[in-house]
C-alpha cells in the first residue's frame, strides 16, 4: 500500500499527524465545556480521560498487525463483507465530513470575530476549505512533513500562553474532588471527545513504514496532546476560576488579554496570527484520509482522481458548515460530533477487533 | 486543421536530420579524395584555415592541416605541430613503415603537444574541425590526426562581481570550461573526484561537465543527474541557464532548485557534502543539485568567519526573509483592518502622513513597489555611470517628488525601501528574484484578507515549499522532514570542530567528515 506519491510516512510523523489533529482550535474552549461539568477537577478528567485513547489506540494496532498491508476500506470489507464493510466506510466518511466542518466553521468564526468583522463567513471558508484540498493533494508525505513543521511552530505559539501563569491564583485549583464521582465521570466522557483524531490511524496504519513503532507513537501523541491540555485547563483555572471561565467563550483567547506586554498591544491577535495557519490543520489531516478512504471505495485510481474526491469532500465540509445558524448552534452541533466520535473513535476498533478475532484466521488468508 | 499542423513539422523534422546527415563513410587514403569530400564544408566557413605542407621522404608525403581561426592557439600549433613536421622531420625512422605505423610514428616522435587522437569517418573528422580541434591529414593514410591545442582571446580569471567575499578566495569561474574544471581541481585533489564530461544541444554542441566525488555522492542522484542531462533534446544552449530549467523538478515552481555559484572555493564545499555539480562550458557559473531551501540563505563567509559572528548574521538573513516578503504586507493589513495594534503614538504619526494621500493603502504600496522594480530593472543594464545617475534620481528626487505630490506617504516609502534593501540582503541572486515575485501576491491577500491573508499565504508557501523536490530529496530539509543532526548548520552555523558529519538531509555514502576520534584525515 502507497499512497499518491508512492510513499509512506515515518512513525515520527504518525506522532504529529495525530497531535496535529487533534489539537486545535478545541483547545481555545476546551477549559470552558470541561470545567462546566466538572468544575475544579476539570483538569483530572482531562488525565483520566486518556483511558479512552490509550486502549482505542492499542487495540487499532492489534489489528493492524493482524492485516497490516491492507487498507482501511480493503479490510472492512474483507472484515463485515462487501456491503456491510463499505457501508462502515461511508459512516465514516461521513463523521469525518460533518467533524471536520465543525471545526472549519470554529475556526471561520474565530477568524471573522477577531479578523475580519465585515467579510462574508462564506468566503473565510472556503480560504480553509482550499488550504485543505490544495495540501491534500501533495499527498501524504507532504501532509506528514507539514504536521512536523507546523507542530514546532504551535509548540512555540504555545508558549505564549505561559505568560499569564504569573498572574493566577493556585488556591483556584482547591478543592479537588469537589465535583464527586458523578461530575468527575461525566467530565471525564466529555473530555474523551477532545481526543477526537486518532482514528486516523484506522486510515493510516497500513501506510507507516514501521509497523512496530506505531503503537509507540500513538502512546507518545497522546501523551503530548494531554500534557498541552492540562497545561491549558490549569492556567485557565489559575487566572479566571471555574466560574469566571464560565463567562468567556474563547477562554484560552482572553487569556492573552490578561497580560500587558509594551510594545505589541494586543497580544491575542499575533498568538491567533499564527494559530489561524494552523487551523486547517486537523481538517487537512482527516481530509485526506476521507478522499483516500474513498477512492479504494471506489476502486479507481489514486493518481488520478485524489484531487477530485478531495475537492468533493472539500465541497462537503463547505456545505455542511454553513448550515448551522451561529456559533451557538455549532456548539450544540459539537454535542452529536461528540456521540458521533464515540462511535467511530471508540466503538469502531472494538467491533473491527471482534470481528477479526472472529474471522481472523479466514481474513488473513485471504489477504 | 491544428491537428495537421502538429504532424507536419515531425516529418519535416525527419526529412531536415536526413538531408543534414553527414555521410558516416570511411575516410579515403589519398589526401585529393579528402579534400574533395571536405570541399563543401570548407566552402561555408571561411573561417576554417587550411593549410598545406609536406614531409619530406622519398615520395615526399602531402599534408593539410585545418582548424578554426582564433579558436585554437596559434602559437602551439606553429611550434609544435607544423614546426617539426617540416623542419625536424626524423625521415629516417619512417623508412619502409606502412601506412599504420607511419601514423604512429608521425606523433610519437615529431608532434609535441599531449591531447592527441586518430579518426577514420568522415562524419567524425567533419565535427571535429568545428569542435576546435586542429586537424592533421596525410596523403596515403587513412587515419587523420586530431589535435586539441584550444586556445585563442579569453577573459582572465576575475573575481566573482555577484559573490564577494571578505575572506575566501577571489577567483571565479570563467568562460571556459577547462580552465573552470581546473579551478576546481586544484581545490580538491581527490582521485575520487569524478570529471564526466557530455555534449549538450545538436547544433551548439556545447560542452557540459558533471562533477562528483565518487565515494561520497549518493549513486542514485549522480544517474538521476546524468539522465536528465542526456535527455536534453535541443539544438543548442547558450548559457547554463538552460540546462537549470531542464533539470530541476517542478518547473512551475518559482523558488530555485538549482544551487548556482560562480565560487569554486563554494562549488568544492559543495562537492565535499556530496552534491553533484554541473559546469556548461562559456558560462562562468557552475550548478550543484540537489538543492536545498535552507542553501539559498547560506553565504562562503558564514564558513570562513568564527561561529558566533557567522550564526548572528545568518539568523540576520532569516529575518531579513520574512520582512522582505512579508513588510509591506503587514503594513497593508494592519492599517486596513487592525490599526488597533499599533501602538498608538506610531498609529498618529502614519495616519497623519497619510491625510493627504488620496488612495488606499494598498493602491499606494503598489505604485511604490512597481515603481521601485522598474527602478532596479532600469538600473541593472545600464553603464555603471548612468546607472548611478538614475539611482540618485530615483532615490532622492523620486521619493521626496512622490510625497509632495502626495501619491504617497513617507512612511510607505520606508516600508517599501526596507524590503527591498531586506531583498538584496539575502545572499542567493535565484532566491533574490523569487522574493521579489512572492511579496506581491502576499500583499494583494493581504489587502483582502488582512493578517488572516497574510496567514494563508505563507500556510500555502509553506506547504509548496514542503512539497518540493530537488533531484528527489525533499527541498524543504532540514527543517520538514525534520532532521535534529542538520539543525546545527541551518539557523545557525555550530563550531566547526562539531560540524564532523556530513548533513544527512543530501543523500551520500560516507557521513563522516572530520576524524575527531584522534586520527588526522589522511594527508596527501
Amino acid at each position: 500500500m502507497k499512497d499518491k506519491a508512492g510513499s509512506t510516512i515515518t512513525s515520527k510523523q504518525l506522532i504529529f499527524i495525530i497531535v496535529g489533529s487533534q489539537l486545535g482550535i478545541r483547545i481555545l474552549f476546551l477549559p470552558r465545556e470541561i470545567s462546566k461539568v466538572a468544575g475544579e477537577d476539570a483538569w483530572l478528567c482531562v488525565l483520566i480521560a486518556t483511558i479512552a485513547p490509550i486502549i482505542a489506540i492499542y487495540i487499532i494496532d492489534r489489528l493492524g498487525k493482524r492485516m497490516p498491508d491492507m487498507g482501511y476500506t480493503q479490510m472492512s470489507q474483507a472484515l463485515f463483507g462487501k456491503f456491510f464493510g463499505s457501508l462502515l466506510v461511508v459512516i465514516f466518511i461521513g463523521y469525518i465530513i460533518g467533524f471536520e466542518s465543525l471545526i472549519v466553521r470554529i475556526f471561520s468564526e474565530v477568524t471573522k470575530l477577531y479578523l475580519l468583522p465585515k467579510t462574508p463567513l462564506p468566503v473565510v471558508l472556503f480560504m480553509y476549505v482550499f488550504t485543505v484540498v490544495y495540501v491534500g493533494n501533495k499527498g501524504l508525505r507532504v501532509i506528514g512533513r507539514l504536521n512536523e513543521l507546523l507542530f514546532y511552530l504551535i509548540l512555540a505559539n504555545f508558549l505564549v500562553l505561559l505568560i499569564p501563569v504569573g498572574q493566577g491564583d493556585y488556591t483556584n485549583l482547591l478543592p479537588a474532588g469537589v465535583s464527586g464521582w458523578d461530575g468527575m465521570a461525566m467530565g471525564s466522557l466529555k473530555a474523551v471527545y477532545y481526543y477526537a483524531g486518532f482514528e486516523i490511524l484506522l486510515v493510516l496504519y497500513s501506510l507507516v513504514n514501521r509497523k512496530d513503532e506505531i503503537l509507540k507513537a500513538g502512546m507518545i501523541a497522546t501523551a503530548i496532546t494531554t500534557g498541552l491540555y492540562i497545561t491549558i485547563v490549569v492556567i485557565c483555572e489559575l487566572v479566571f476560576g471555574v466560574t469566571g471561565m464560565q463567562e468567556q467563550l474563547f477562554p484560552a483567547l482572553i487569556l492573552l488579554k490578561v497580560v500587558q506586554i509594551p510594545v505589541v498591544e494586543r497580544l491575542e491577535f499575533i498568538f491567533l496570527f499564527f494559530w489561524l495557519g494552523m487551523g486547517a490543520r486537523s481538517a487537512i489531516n482527516s481530509g485526506f484520509a476521507a478522499a483516500l478512504s474513498l477512492t479504494q471505495l471506489l476502486h479507481v485510481d489514486e493518481k488520478k482522481y485524489l484531487l477530485y474526491l478531495l475537492i468533493f469532500i472539500g465541497l462537503a465540509i463547505y456545505i455542511v458548515a454553513l448550515l448551522p445558524e451561529n456559533l451557538i448552534a455549532v456548539f450544540k452541533l459539537s454535542t452529536y460530533a461528540g456521540y458521533g466520535f464515540y462511535v467511530v473513535g471508540i466503538a469502531y476498533p472494538i467491533i473491527y477487533y471482534i470481528m477479526a478475532l472472529a474471522r481472523g484466521e479466514k481474513v488473513e488468508q485471504s489477504a | 486543421m491544428k491537428k495537421a499542423y502538429r504532424k507536419a513539422p515531425k516529418d519535416e523534422q525527419a526529412w531536415k536530420e536526413e538531408k543534414q546527415k553527414i555521410p558516416d563513410t570511411k575516410l579515403p587514403p589519398a589526401l585529393k579524395d579528402k579534400m574533395q569530400m571536405l570541399q563543401p564544408f570548407l566552402q561555408k566557413g571561411a573561417d576554417i584555415i587550411t593549410r598545406s605542407f609536406y614531409l619530406e621522404g622519398d615520395p615526399p608525403i602531402s599534408a593539410v592541416s585545418i582548424h578554426l581561426n582564433k579558436v585554437i592557439d596559434d602559437e602551439t600549433l606553429n611550434q609544435d605541430i607544423l614546426r617539426p613536421l617540416m623542419i625536424n622531420w626524423h625521415k629516417d625512422s619512417i623508412q619502409g613503415l606502412g601506412a599504420q605505423n607511419l601514423i604512429d610514428a608521425i606523433y610519437t616522435t615529431s608532434i609535441t603537444t599531449s591531447q592527441i587522437s586518430k579518426r577514420d569517418t568522415f562524419a567524425s573528422l567533419v565535427q571535429t574541425i568545428y569542435d576546435g580541434l586542429t586537424v592533421l591529414l596525410f596523403d596515403g593514410i587513412e587515419e587523420v590526426l586530431v589535435i586539441d591545442i584550444h586556445g585563442g582571446e579569453f577573459r582572465a580569471i576575475d573575481a566573482p562581481p555577484a559573490e564577494q567575499t571578505m575572506r575566501g578566495s577571489r577567483e571565479g569561474f570563467i568562460e571556459r570550461l577547462d580552465i573552470n574544471l581546473a579551478l576546481v581541481r586544484r581545490r580538491l585533489r581527490d582521485p575520487n573526484l569524478v570529471v564526466v564530461k557530455t555534449l549538450v544541444g545538436k547544433r551548439t554542441r556545447t560542452q557540459v561537465a558533471i562533477l562528483y566525488i565518487e565515494d561520497i555522492a549518493d549513486p542514485n542522484i549522480v544517474t538521476e543527474v546524468k539522465n536528465r542531462v542526456d535527455q536534453m533534446n535541443l539544438d543548442g544552449i547558450v548559457a547554463s541557464g538552460y540546462i537549470e530549467q531542464f533539470i530541476e523538478d517542478s518547473p512551475t515552481s518559482i523558488f530555485p532548485q538549482v544551487f548556482i555559484t560562480e565560487r569554486p572555493d563554494k562549488l568544492v564545499a559543495m562537492l565535499l557534502e556530496g552534491r553533484v555539480a554541473i559546469i556548461a562550458d562559456n558560462t562562468p557559473l557552475s550548478f550543484a543539485v540537489p538543492a536545498l531551501f535552507v542553501q539559498f540563505i547560506q553565504a562562503p563567509e558564514d564558513y570562513y568567519e568564527k561561529t558566533f559572528f557567522s550564526s548572528y548574521i545568518r539568523v540576520l538573513r532569516y529575518i531579513s526573509l520574512l520582512i522582505a516578503i512579508s513588510l509591506p504586507a503587514l503594513y497593508i493589513a494592519l492599517l486596513t483592518y487592525q490599526p488597533e495594534l499599533i501602538p498608538y503614538d506610531l498609529l498618529i504619526s502614519f495616519a497623519r502622513a497619510r491625510a493627504n494621500v488620496p488612495f488606499p493603502v494598498i493602491v499606494e504600496a503598489l505604485i511604490m513597489e512597481v515603481i521601485i522594480q522598474m527602478v532596479i530593472e532600469a538600473g541593472l543594464r545600464l553603464p555603471q555611470q548612468i546607472g548611478q545617475t538614475v539611482g540618485v534620481v530615483s532615490g532622492i528626487i523620486l521619493g521626496q517628488a512622490a510625497i509632495s505630490a502626495k501619491l504617497a506617504s513617507p512612511i510607505v516609502i520606508l516600508i517599501i525601501s526596507i524590503s527591498i534593501i531586506c531583498t538584496y540582503a539575502l545572499p542567493s541572486a535565484s532566491l533574490v528574484l523569487t522574493v521579489r515575485l512572492v511579496r506581491l501576491p502576499i500583499m494583494l491577500l493581504a489587502s483582502i484578507f488582512g493578517l488572516f491573508g497574510i496567514a494563508f499565504g505563507w500556510v500555502i508557501i509553506q506547504a509548496h515549499l514542503i512539497g518540493m523536490e530537488s533531484m528527489g530529496v525533499p527541498y524543504f530539509g532540514p527543517l520538514a522532514p525534520m532532521r535534529y543532526a542538520d539543525l546545527k548548520d541551518s539557523f545557525i552555523r555550530t563550531f566547526m570542530k562539531k560540524m564532523n558529519q556530513r548533513p544527512v538531509s543530501i543523500p551520500m555514502q560516507d557521513r563522516k567528515r572530520q576524524g575527531n576520534d584522534g586520527k588526522e584525515p589522511q594527508q596527501q
